[in-house]
């Protein structure tokens, strides 16, 4: 059922089994999970259903490092959170992002790719792709679209595209027909109240920003705010403790870490006639639950042994504007060699060319000076505002050129195209846009002074405190991580019902 | 007067002297020619085979050349130009025909890549035996 926190009585106490702070595709996910397992949940969710300025006012905050977006406009506070405007992109994380690489700073998920395989299958239900296959070849071979004919060093791969699923939308009304889920609209946690060991949580203490207060007292509690508001909130959290909860290593809001898109800065130029249309978004052979087709898109990326040789980041990179026909822009060309130079050299007097662009998602390594803070700034619920302070590590950006020089190697070595990579010189422009995936600042991990939750997702110095989203990522790897975040929360949907389940205190 | 060539008459004058110091003299000016006409014949062919194997078109190769010249910290000189491109010089040499020299240019351009031998040239990831033709399409320019 829906309640508007703001009809509560002021003071007004609530109990369940399990409490989830943010009605997003996390939060959703866990409430509907749990429901099914007959377990009662008051899930909260600062905003209504439909986004308003009122409630988006609370998410101001300041970008103090690498200033690319609007902090305010990329978070939604609303049922169904920021799949408001998600635009559907999934891919799961690889086995090698769950790896330790000793080449990239505290690497190493405490869990393992096939420990989450499961919950990627449900994952694919629940934002309604089709079946958990990445077989490249498959595809390619039944929508006759075929692959690039480049050597095994490249690994070919594609994403799936959620229709895109608007949480609110698809799972609104499954919730409002649940007894046992309560669902508190326009109802903001301000502050953890932990007990007097500071061990567990005791309640979740709320507020509207009509200034009605409550409290939510429940078994287990979970944070699913989002990637910078879960730091927010345990770093605001400081009625008992000044460093805030969960916070005793100082980790909390430390290793945020952003997929850096360098859009469409990498040039290419090939025969005319190499087919592309794989790389293209396109209706494939994969159907969704409704047996409508759902839509791929190619792109490449380095194996992972050669990514692990050369030392490398992961990353995809696709190709913008397939089909048009059109040159890359100036940004992703030299100006002394154009690319219609580089044609004509590629070419080698027969035949016609054509040019296009690569936008590359990229991995960026956790890095402890890139980080989430408060400011001195209050919301009008008298917490205090967020500071964004994301960095890259400057070995990630020599990397990154690195890993396009092997891309481009490989596309040279297969005969199909000749590529320009922005060089170290400053007149070559290397994009650095975001792709607003938030991750890392409450990350996973099995050693508390530089993890804050554990591989269960539970906070390692609060027994009955879970979080989940993208800041519980380890290393972010290269994939959109809705598809990621999704399944983490169906993990911790079924960490929750079995803890619950068991009379032992914690997980 | 009829004069001795200013030449001859240094020989002539220096072989009544007795010296046989000077006999090689004459036969090495005469390998000098032979070899300088050797050498343009040479850097022709090399620039021949460039230019084929650009398919005759050499004005994008030429940019690329020169662009290649200056990374280098090199002139456009035929000096600069055998000291830039020595290892390709070489395949085409060994050839046995303008048709083998490109075959084998060929494959040692998909081999640069596949063995790391690239060069980015203004952005450009080429081949390094590719940057060197494209240099070598610059000769007939500057001889």
């Amino acid at each position: 059922m829906f309640i508007d926190a703001r009809t509560l009585a002021d003071g007004a106490t609530l109990e369940a089994d399990v409490c989830v702070a943010g009605a997003g595709a996390a939060g959703m996910t866990i409430a509907l999970d749990l429901r099914a397992a007959g377990l009662s949940v008051v899930l909260l969710e600062s905003g209504g259903p439909e986004r308003v300025d009122e409630t988006q006012v609370l998410s101001e905050g300041r970008m103090i490092g690498i200033d690319t977006w609007n902090i305010r406009a990329m978070r939604i506070r609303a049922l169904g959170g920021t799949t408001g405007h998600w635009a559907g992109w999934c891919r799961p994380l690889t086995p090698q992002d769950f790896e330790a690489r000793d080449y990239v700073n505290l690497s190493g998920w405490p869990i393992k790719y096939s420990d989450l395989l499961p919950f990627y299958r449900r994952a694919c239900q629940t934002v309604e792709i089709g079946e958990f296959d990445w077989n490249s070849a498959a595809r390619a071979k039944a929508t006759g679209r075929p692959l690039l004919p480049v050597s095994a060093n490249i690994d070919q791969r594609y994403y799936q595209f959620s229709p895109p699923t608007r949480f609110s939308r698809v799972y609104a009304a499954a919730l409002e027909q649940a007894a046992d889920v309560r669902v508190l609209t326009f109802a903001n946690v301000r502050d953890i109240r932990l007990n007097q060991q500071r061990g567990r949580v005791e309640s979740f203490d709320g507020r509207t920003l009509e200034g009605t207060t409550f409290h939510v007292h429940a078994g287990r509690y979970v944070l699913a705010l989002g990637g910078i508001e879960n730091a927010r909130v345990l770093l605001a959290s400081r009625s008992q403790q000044p460093e805030g909860v969960a916070n005793g290593h100082g980790n909390v809001g430390r290793y945020f870490m952003e997929h850096p898109h360098y859009y469409g800065s990498v040039g290419v130029v090939h025969p005319a006639a190499l087919d592309l249309s794989f790389y293209r978004r396109a209706p494939s052979d994969l159907k969704r639950s409704d047996g409508t087709p759902v839509e791929v898109l190619g792109a490449l990326g380095l194996a992972a042994d050669v990514s692990r040789s050369e030392k490398l980041l992961n990353f995809s990179a696709t190709f913008q504007g397939v089909g048009a026909g059109r040159p890359p822009s100036g940004k992703a060309q030299s100006d002394a060699i154009p690319s219609s130079t580089a044609q004509e050299l590629l070419m080698r007097g027969g035949g016609e060319s054509g040019a296009t662009e690569l936008t590359v998602r990229s991995e960026q390594s956790p890095f402890r000076d890139s980080r989430v803070t408060l400011t001195d700034d209050l919301d009008p619920l008298g917490m205090p505002r967020v500071a964004l302070d994301w960095r890259i590590a400057p070995e990630d950006d020599v990397r990154m050129r690195r890993a396009m020089v092997v891309l481009a190697r490989e596309l040279g070595a297969a005969g199909i195209a000749r590529t320009w990579v922005p060089g170290d010189s400053s007149r070559f422009v290397w994009r650095q846009d975001p792709g607003g995936h938030h991750m890392g600042a409450t990350r996973m991990g099995t050693n508390p002074s530089v993890s804050v939750v554990n591989a269960d997702s539970r906070t390692h110095e609060v027994d009955n405190l879970y979080i989940t989203g993208g800041s519980v990522f380890t290393t972010g790897g290269d994939s959109n991580p809705t598809l990621t975040i999704v399944a983490l929360a169906h993990r911790l949907a079924d960490t929750l019902k079995r803890a619950t389940a068991s009379p032992k205190k914690g997980a | 007067m009829k004069g001795y060539p200013r030449r001859e008459f240094l020989l002539r004058a220096l072989a009544t002297c007795g010296t046989s110091l000077l006999v090689p003299i004459v036969p090495v000016g005469g390998a000098r020619n032979q070899q300088s006409r050797t050498d343009a014949g040479r850097a022709t062919q090399r620039a021949q085979t460039a230019a084929d194997y650009f398919g005759g078109r050499t004005q994008a190769a030429r940019a690329v050349g020169s662009a290649y010249l200056r990374q280098l910290g090199l002139d456009t000189s035929a000096a600069s130009i055998q000291q830039a491109t020595r290892a390709t010089t070489t395949a085409i040499e060994r050839a046995s025909s303008q048709q083998k020299a490109i075959d084998a240019l060929v494959a040692a351009v998909r081999r640069d890549f596949q063995e790391e031998r690239s060069v980015q040239v203004e952005g450009w990831i080429l081949s390094r035996t590719e940057a060197e033709l494209c240099v070598l399409t610059l000769l007939p320019a500057t001889n």
